[in-house]
């Protein structure tokens, strides 16, 4: 198993924070990772993106040249990455932030899911927990790792802040898983 | 402790363990990392965290530190340590201990801030004007970030002299697993043999470090020597210290014994090899990897002893500068074939397969 | 009606939203329309967010080395007096590691111009403390905020002013649109005295870096109103006849 994932979107969004919850929890479960942000001035303007690499095998290059799994915020990333997603990959999409139609553009075979993540996580409180009902939707649907080490990770990411912000992000999880 | 980390970040986590005194730095993507982190990790050890105005401050800050004895580390990439070449040159002619780190990114000039490999020869055929020569660390993982920094400073007092870990922005940015091992568990991977006890002792300057004269005569720190011959006496000194550097030689290989084509590179490169090595063999072509841990010393007679008898793919991303001094190792045994990419993009996979299929009909 | 100034491309720019360098790029573009030298302009893009200047600006503009336009420009100057040379810096690059190819510059008295913004930080490495950085004030390399240890913010023109072959010294913002005129009378100004062989002129300009600051565009506008200007007071420094 070798699985490249891209999530993209605007600073802010929680975009690293994601990929860093998908590759400290491929560590949990001793598979190798490895995640790789955009960085300088690559950032200016707001774009934000990582890469992130899950695989049983060694990983050389953290860069990736094609796309299993594409985690897309906007319309911007999906207009950036889509022509590198692989025949039979998969596209998550905040639809709140991207509509039906623009989705358009990719193949046949890409296999499309939409989560209204801005309206779940508005729903428990913030938009700004979107990145986490995402990974919740992107667990439950792609089979590439387990639940459990996906809310082990979560809770390392938020070892350090308080309590409640924990609970609100293990809820919006659950919210992305559940639906 | 298993932790998933930064390059950049493991390398100041190796800085720490090794026991550095001060770090001065001047912002330059793509090591950022470091100074940020070392702004809050010198801190939290009540060591001297120092952003300087510009990198031909942070060299000689470094300077100063080094001439009174204390470990001092000062990092940069490419541009920098452009800045930096007047100061590393003193160092060398001084005798003085530091470690240098360049993340290097694409040139010339302002060039990008992706991770390159065009700063071989700046880093390798001297740092600065003169005779000048440091042991040169090549990192190809985070672990190894952690690993060459503890590594890094030992050396540089052993022989008193700057080291320089050569690293490049994909290993600096990437994060990885990695091991913050103890400094035991690290020098059984890093040395052959030796104790934490010995590694300690080896920071101890107060044989020549410029402390103030108190209970001693006084001394003096210098690399200038205008009397007709001093000068080379003294280059006839470092020369001798040069030539036993050459231990400190590392390298690593993988299945060699049976190959006939082997690859060779250094850092990030080294993997994308070994990728394309474990892809050529499930198709049944006979291919190693060799990686290059120092390139001061360069392990030139391991490498003409290899090629005499298999035919060597050199991967690098630039247009070919260790490429020459695998050349010169090789000596005309056999050819030697390159695959560069200069700019900040990565070799890729499949043309390093399709170069292998080459070399292997010719 | 919104009309672009000639010596601007029609391109987007790629600054964060509430940057201050797209508008000073604009006054930049207005006053060499305006003086009608676009066809005589030279100018340096810096190392730092700006130095993308040359995708911007639609006259003759080069890069230089981090921190070294004044010293390059003294070169173009003194061998082409007939051009007018700008200099375009951030703090980083005008008064930390170039402090002193400025500070030379300026005591030769080149007759050159320098625009120079202050936005109290390193914008394009990620925000690290500058020269500028407010007392207390919490960047990348200073997590607590800046303490009298990181020095004390640098006052460029009050420092410049005191030179004797400078010609003009005027520190101006871009906190609201009086202060924006009031900057581009200041730049035009510098840029005349050039043209009338006049000598070295600098102004300092106090901008918004949003992204930095962990401001909104309109917060950090208010943090210029309330707290930069407070420590960068706005004036004009020096104007030797
Ligand atoms: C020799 C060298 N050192 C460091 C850098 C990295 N660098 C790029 S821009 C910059 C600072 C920019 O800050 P400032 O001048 O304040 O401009 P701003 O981005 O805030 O507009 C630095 C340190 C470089 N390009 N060259
Ligand atoms: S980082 Fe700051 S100075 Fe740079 S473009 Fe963004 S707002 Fe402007």
């Amino acid at each position: 198993m070798r699985k490249h994932i891209v999530i993209s979107g605007y600073g802010g969004q929680g975009i690293m924070l994601a990929g860093g919850i998908l590759c400290q929890a491929a560590s949990i479960e001793r598979k190798n990772s490895t995640f790789f942000p955009s960085y300088g001035a690559e950032v200016r303007g707001g774009a934000a993106k990582c890469q992130v690499i899950i695989s049983d095998e060694y990983i050389g290059s953290p860069i990736l040249k094609d796309i299993d799994i594409f985690v897309c915020f906007t319309s911007m990333a999906l207009k950036k990455y889509s022509s590198y997603v692989k025949e039979n990959g998969i596209v998550l999409f905040n639809s709140d932030m991207v509509s039906n139609d623009e989705t358009n553009v990719l193949s046949k075979n890409i296999k499309k899911i939409f989560v209204s993540a801005n309206t779940l996580a508005d729903s428990i409180g913030n938009v700004l927990f979107a990145n986490v009902v995402i990974l919740g939707a992107f667990i439950k649907n792609i089979n590439i790792l387990q639940k459990t080490s996906v809310i082990s990770a979560i809770k390392e990411a938020f070892a350090s802040k308080k309590k409640q912000v924990l609970d609100f992000n293990l809820l919006a999880f659950e919210k992305g898983y559940n639906l | 402790m298993i932790k998933l980390l930064k390059g950049n970040y493991a390398l100041v986590e190796g800085a720490i363990k090794a026991g550095i005194d001060a770090y001065f730095g001047y912002p330059i993507t793509p090591q950022n990392e470091i100074t940020e982190y070392m702004s809050i990790r010198m801190r939290e050890e009540g060591k001297l965290f120092f952003q300087t105005e510009s990198e031909l401050a942070s060299i000689n800050m470094t300077f100063g530190a080094a001439v009174i004895g204390k470990m001092a580390m000062t990092s940069s990439s490419s541009p920098g340590i452009s800045l930096m070449q007047e100061g590393i040159s003193y160092l060398i002619g001084c005798e003085l201990p530091c470690v240098i780190v360049n993340v290097q990114r694409g040139g010339p000039g302002l060039g990008n801030i992706s991770g390159s490999q065009g700063d071989y020869f700046q880093a390798v055929k001297g740092g600065g004007h003169g005779d000048c020569k440091m042991i040169c660390l090549l990192p190809a993982s985070v672990q190894e970030m952690y690993e060459m920094a503890i590594k890094a400073f030992y050396l540089a007092f052993k022989y008193r002299n700057p080291v320089f870990i050569l690293t490049d922005g994909i290993i600096g940015q990437m994060l990885e697993k990695v091991d913050l091992l103890s400094l035991e568990d690290v020098l059984k991977n890093q040395f052959k043999n030796l104790s934490v006890d010995d590694y300690k002792k080896m920071f101890d300057a107060s044989s020549w470090a410029l402390t103030g004269c108190e209970g001693r005569d006084s001394r003096f720190i210098r690399s200038l020597y205008m009397n007709e011959g001093e000068l080379t006496k003294k280059n006839t000194l470092l020369l001798e210290k040069y030539k036993k550097m050459e231990q400190e030689l590392d390298w690593e290989e993988e299945l060699i014994s049976d190959a006939e084509v082997v690859l060779v590179a250094y850092g990030i490169s080294s993997r994308i090899n070994k990728d394309a090595c474990i892809l050529a063999r499930k198709s049944g072509l006979k291919v190693g990897c060799f990686r290059l841990k120092t390139a001061f010393p360069f392990p030139s007679n391991r490498l003409k002893e290899i090629a005499r008898t298999r035919k060597i793919l050199v991967v690098e991303m630039s247009m070919g500068q260790m490429l020459e001094d695998v050349k010169l190792a090789v000596d005309g045994v056999n050819t030697v074939d390159f695959y560069g990419i200069s700019g900040g993009d990565l070799p890729e996979v499949n043309v390093i397969l399709e170069k292998i299929k080459n070399m292997l009909s010719r | 009606m919104f009309v672009l100034p000639k010596s601007l491309k029609p391109v987007k720019n790629h600054y964060c939203p509430g940057c201050g360098h797209g508008i000073v790029h604009r006054l930049f573009a207005e006053i060499v329309d305006e003086l009608g030298i676009r066809e005589k302009m030279i100018a340096i893009a810096p190392v730092g967010c700006a130095v993308f200047g040359y995708f911007y600006w639609d006259f003759d503009t080069l890069e230089a080395a981090h921190g070294r336009p004044p010293a390059v420009a003294t070169a173009i100057k003194r061998l082409m007096p007939e051009k007018v040379v700008v200099t375009y810096q951030g703090d980083g690059d005008l008064i930390a590691i170039g402090g002193n190819e400025c500070l030379h510059a300026a005591n030769r008295g080149e007759n050159i111009t320098i625009f120079f913004l202050n936005n109290t930080c390193y914008g394009m490495t990620g925000g690290q403390m500058a020269p500028t950085t407010i007392p207390g004030q919490k960047t990348t390399t200073t997590a607590q905020g800046r303490t009298s240890l990181d020095g004390n913010p640098i006052k460029v023109c009050e420092l410049i002013s005191s030179i004797d072959y400078v010609t003009y010294v005027a520190r101006t913002s871009l906190h609201s649109p009086e202060n924006i005129l009031e900057t581009k009378r200041a730049m035009k100004k510098a840029i005349q005295n050039q043209i009338d062989n006049k000598g070295f002129s600098l102004v300092e300009i106090l901008s918004m870096c949003p992204t930095s600051w962990k401001m909104e565009p309109y917060d950090a506008m208010k943090y210029i109103e309330n707290v930069v200007s407070k420590e960068f007071k706005l004036g004009v420094y020096k104007d030797r006849k």
